[in-house]
């Protein structure tokens, strides 16, 4: 500012008034995420305080937010209506095989869509932006029925044999192996956004130096886009994590990933016997706990990736 | 050692190909192929038994059952694309005031990002669905205001608004937004992010130099930031879009989900072909309106 006016006075008077509009913008910022915070913090802690209330203190108005005496009593209780153990440990397979497969198969398509030209590049292309939008739930009856008559895309279909993996983690790890999994189109999207970025000249000198094609991608393509496999990686964990839809298809028996069981709540709460009506809030919420603790924890753990990598993801490209 | 007889380029592709191939096959057999499968059953009649599924061709009758015999498909057909229309843009725009928010530099901001984005791991419909429900029980039960989304605060709103002597219709529709915007804040995780990224995206250099020519604060979103988020704008719009159609809470997905369970494979099939033919048009128009206006803007510079 010192530069473009000469007069002192204005000078002063301009930094008087940075500095008011300083302390507004300030007060109001914070003001705004306070207020934001609490709408997001909110619903956690509330979940958490009624979990962790007894089923009779629940419906106490004395009580707010903060337990008069603290039990375990619903969640122990939950844990075992959800079969919880055995639940988890599929929801985490599915989750983790899952999310290894797409970072392989994605990153290969991303490679392969980004670094070379061939004909028919970009109908690919287009077509990976087609399963990101078409919805899931339009293919998702007739995926159920293929996977109960699975037939390795009609390989089987002559012999007339067929495998039933409705209920196996299969469901949904294969799909990923073939970058067609859950939101394999936003994977793909993104390892293209970051490869793109690379300079052309890595690959020319390593084919110079006699590096093949698959060698350059594993030795030197991937140890340099380290931010996207993490970005995708959290990414496919939690979302499968989170996913509903697909879950409540592909799995009929009792033991089913974890938000599968929480959309029949209601079911499992009365056949679970001895739950009232005016006491399944903490069930509920112990539920939800139960549910949401263990992304939460890997989310305190990895949150710098989450909120510094997607910055570097470049989906804006 | 033989030499091959393709050119230099050409093994280039075909090597990029071989790439792709994984996503190729994938597409054909975990894509394209259920979903012209699901095409043939909205016309068809399926039944399956415990060794296959078989359907017979049967028109358009399963169209005309959805909707002239089921009772509930056109109207929540009609209500979520009204939802749509004022959830989207309400979901866009806070998602761009937080993201300028949290693009502004101060101290504490990895935290507060980090709270930010905690709808992103947490954020499925279904586990705010039973927050919120249970959320509003309670503040029911002790009469307190506390509880987010509850319907208290909008009663305390609607009752005020209708002696003030607004139709009733207008003010219904005010305290649907208010009611719905707990839920609505819990939406815009993915978009914050996408626009974060967006803002950090557009050159410095501009702001600097709007800055020497004594461009306020306020004239250069308007005429820097917003222009140059436009792509970004569109991309979330898409994602928006999609994502507001396929909610857990959205009753045509509800719909579509319980017929699906229990193995009525023809409507269910007819209905998500429907939603999806409205979906279509919708991005589609989001798309031309973008066309053009990216056009205007091209002109405008030229």
């Amino acid at each position: 500012m010192s530069i473009l006016t000469k007069n002192g006075n204005r000078l002063e008077g301009k930094t008087v008034l940075n500095k008011t509009t300083k302390a507004t913008v300030w007060t109001l910022r914070w003001v705004f995420i306070l207020a934001l915070s609490y709408l997001f913090v909110y619903p956690i802690i509330f979940m958490l305080s009624t979990s962790l209330q007894t089923p009779e203190s629940v419906n106490d108005p004395s009580v707010i937010m903060i337990p008069k005496e603290v039990s375990l009593e619903s969640i122990t209780k939950m844990a075992e209506l959800l079969h919880y153990w055995d639940s988890a440990l599929l929801t985490l397979s599915i989750a983790v095989f899952s999310t290894l497969a797409a970072l392989v198969s994605c990153s290969m398509v991303g490679y392969g869509i980004s670094r070379f030209e061939f004909k028919g590049k970009n109908i690919l292309f287009m077509l990976v932006v087609l399963t990101i939008i078409v919805p899931p739930q339009t293919i998702l009856p007739t995926m159920t029925l293929n996977f109960q008559f699975f037939d390795f895309g009609g390989i089987l279909a002559p012999f007339g044999v067929y495998i039933n993996l409705v209920n196996t983690i299969w469901t949904f790890v294969l799909p990923s192996m073939f970058a067609t999994g859950l939101r394999a189109g936003v994977f793909i999207f993104i390892f293209r956004q970051f490869f793109l970025g690379l300079p052309k000249d890595l690959e020319e000198a390593a084919r110079i130096d006699g590096c093949g094609a698959f060698r350059t991608y594993v030795q030197i393509i991937t140890p340099l886009t380290i931010p996207a496999f993490i970005t995708v990686m959290l990414f496919s964990f939690i979302w499968h994590w989170n996913d509903v839809y697909s879950s409540t298809m592909y799995f009929t028996s009792d033991i089913k990933p974890l938000m599968a069981l929480l959309r029949d709540l209601s079911t499992i709460l009365e056949r679970g016997a001895g739950v009232s009506a005016y006491a399944a809030r903490t069930y509920n919420a112990a539920a939800l706990l139960l549910t949401v603790l263990p992304p939460l924890i890997l989310y305190i753990f990895t949150q710098k990736y989450f909120t510094e990598g997607i910055e570097r993801t470049g989906i804006v490209g | 050692m033989k030499r091959s007889r393709l050119s230099l380029t050409a093994r280039q592709g075909l090597t990029g190909f071989c790439f792709c191939i994984p996503f190729v096959l994938g597409f054909l057999m975990f894509f394209l192929k259920p979903l012209i499968q699901s095409l043939i059953f909205a016309f068809s009649k399926v039944s399956v038994s415990l060794d296959g599924y078989s359907s017979q061709p049967i028109g358009f009758e399963n169209f005309q059952y959805i909707f002239t015999k089921d009772a509930t498909f056109s109207v929540n057909l009609m209500d979520s694309f009204t939802n749509l229309l004022w959830q989207v843009p309400v979901i866009v725009v806070f998602s761009l005031f937080f993201a300028i928010i949290l693009n502004q530099k101060f101290t504490g901001r990895t935290m507060v990002r980090a709270i930010f984005f905690l709808p992103v791991i947490v954020a499925s419909g279904l586990v705010m669905d039973i927050i919120q429900s249970d959320a509003a029980a309670s503040s029911a039960l002790s009469g307190s205001v506390v509880a987010a989304g509850s319907t208290t605060q909008t009663d305390v709103l609607r009752e005020i608004l209708v002696n003030s002597g607004l139709s009733s219709k207008f003010v219904n529709a005010i305290t649907t937004v208010v009611d719905s915007l707990f839920s609505l804040t819990w939406k815009t995780g993915i978009q914050t992010i996408i626009f974060l990224a967006g803002l950090q995206s557009v050159p410095s250099s501009l702001y600097e130099a709007a800055y020497v020519e004594g461009c306020s604060g306020w004239e250069s979103f308007w005429k820097i930031t917003l222009p140059m988020l436009m792509p970004i704008m569109q991309l979330n719009l898409v994602y928006s879009i999609v994502d507001n159609f396929t909610d857990t809470k959205n009753k045509v997905m509800v719909q579509v989900m319980n017929n699906a369970r229990l193995v009525r494979y023809g409507w269910t099939s007819a209905m998500s072909w429907t939603y999806f033919v409205i979906i279509a048009v919708v991005l589609a128009v989001v798309f031309i309106v973008f066309h053009y206006m990216q056009r205007e803007r091209k002109t405008v510079i030229d």
